[in-house]
């Protein structure tokens, strides 16, 4: 989910780039030398992860989850996914070094609500861990799919179609990430429940 | 697992300074992303075409590379021509496509294969090692590059894993379609990707601290900026110059 180099104006480059840079440094100042070495490497999962493609009729959708990312991560999870989304645009040529921003912004701060949001239902014992997990993944989706779709308007009027085909594509990924997210989450409650109260 | 492909390679562009590279590339690419001058962006392109030809890069590969570029462009060049108004070019049943509608999604795609262009020759030619060194020269936080270090460093560990638990799956007789069997099973198989992450941070974390980290890396190695750098940086600021006044 990234919006390519050329088509954005100004004022949403920067725009972007200055609240992500305000998030990145808020995860700087929360993170201490141990979650320095997780936070990378929670990013390498995240990195890695994005090669797995859930088939989906006769196409498939490659994973997002940036929700997880949002409740493994905290505040971190700005870093963890800017830096993720500067070495596909370096690497890959996804996205772009000037959208870099927009599109760290677009991703993290639904991850960021999500953390907000969900993280305090996982220490409630009475709400499954698979609802939490579930909204958590598809609010996160729903959530950057609407800011991409939103950051693309502002290129203009013109773009309005374009930002509602983006929206609707992402609609399936809406339900997959919801319940990939669901179903981890449910499985590293079971396996490694430190990781989620640390 | 190779990532970074353009890399390797002699030529002058891959033997620059890093920092030279980033001089060039930043305000090359705002400016390209930001005109919507087609002769600026059209001149950019020819840049680009050149500096990838200098590297020697021209390649199958890279092909490849600038066909994903151009994947992305589809949805551009499906809504755009319909959304702008003006002199109708062709009809789609109730639906005209305009002449004017479809130089908007040309420029932006030839600012993207523009771009694409740089950053497989600019930056694509360093190794992201030097890269992130580079940064640190660009004010960037100490704190942030040694992240980017470690997660640069540990994408081979992660994408190893990665790679054996899907052999593992396979030879289990796993193939994925679309049922909520495929997506059970690729859930645990992110869950546990998640978590041998977040173990093997703890193990490497305990690595470092026997060895006395303390929160970055001593660096050996220092960047030498040398007359070809500053030709180098001359010449691309000439051009920068050049393309603005097109």
């Amino acid at each position: 989910m990234h919006i390519s180099e050329g088509i954005l104006p100004l004022t949403t480059l920067a725009g972007g780039y200055a609240a992500s840079a305000f998030g990145v440094a808020m995860g700087l100042r929360t993170i201490e030398d141990r979650q320095m070495v997780r936070t990378a490497m929670l990013s390498s999962a995240f990195f890695v992860t994005s090669f797995i493609h859930i088939p989906l009729g006769p196409t498939n959708i490659h994973l997002v989850l940036n929700g997880l990312v949002g409740l493994l991560a905290g505040w971190a999870c700005f870093i963890a996914i800017g830096i993720a989304l500067l070495l596909q645009a370096l690497l890959f040529q996804f996205g772009g070094i000037t959208t870099l921003g927009v599109n760290t912004l677009n991703m993290a701060l639904p991850a960021l609500a999500c953390y907000l949001i969900f993280s305090p239902f996982l220490s409630i014992k009475k709400i499954p861990v698979f609802l939490t997990g579930f909204l958590c993944g598809s609010v996160s989706v729903f959530l950057s799919a609407l800011f991409l779709s939103l950051s693309l308007v502002t290129a203009g009027e013109s773009f309005i179609p374009a930002a509602k085909l983006v929206f609707a594509t992402n609609i399936p990924l809406m339900f997959v990430d919801g319940l990939i997210t669901a179903l981890a989450l449910q499985f590293i409650e079971k396996v490694k429940p430190e990781m989620l109260t640390s | 697992m190779q990532l970074e492909v353009f890399s390797n390679g002699t030529s002058l562009l891959h033997s620059l300074d890093p920092r030279a590279k980033l001089l060039a590339y930043l305000p090359l690419i705002m400016l390209t992303a930001l005109s919507s001058n087609i002769h600026q962006v059209s001149a950019s392109l020819a840049v680009g075409i050149i500096l990838t030809g200098i590297a020697r890069l021209y390649s199958r590969l890279l092909v490849q590379r600038i066909a994903v570029v151009n994947a992305f462009m589809i949805f551009l060049w499906i809504t755009l021509p319909f959304s702008i108004s003006g002199d109708p070019l062709w009809h789609v049943g109730p639906l005209t496509a305009s002449r004017q509608g479809t130089m908007l999604p040309f420029l932006i795609t030839l600012k993207a294969n523009a771009i694409a262009l740089y950053t497989i020759s600019l930056p694509g030619t360093s190794t992201i090692m030097s890269l992130s060194h580079a940064m640190l020269h660009l004010r960037i936080p100490g704190k942030l590059v040694t992240v980017f270090y470690f997660f640069y460093r540990y994408i081979g560990v992660i994408a190893n894993e990665y790679s054996k638990m899907l052999r593992m799956l396979h030879a289990r007789g796993f193939r994925s379609k679309t049922s909520l069997h495929t997506i059970r099973v690729y859930a645990f198989f992110t869950g546990m990707l998640f978590i041998k992450s977040h173990e093997r941070s703890e193990k490497a974390y305990n690595a470092l601290l026997m060895k006395g980290f303390s929160g970055k890396f001593p660096l050996l190695a220092h960047f030498n900026f040398r007359r070809q750098d500053l030709i180098f940086a001359c010449l691309t600021g000439c051009l920068f110059l050049i393309i603005i006044l097109l």
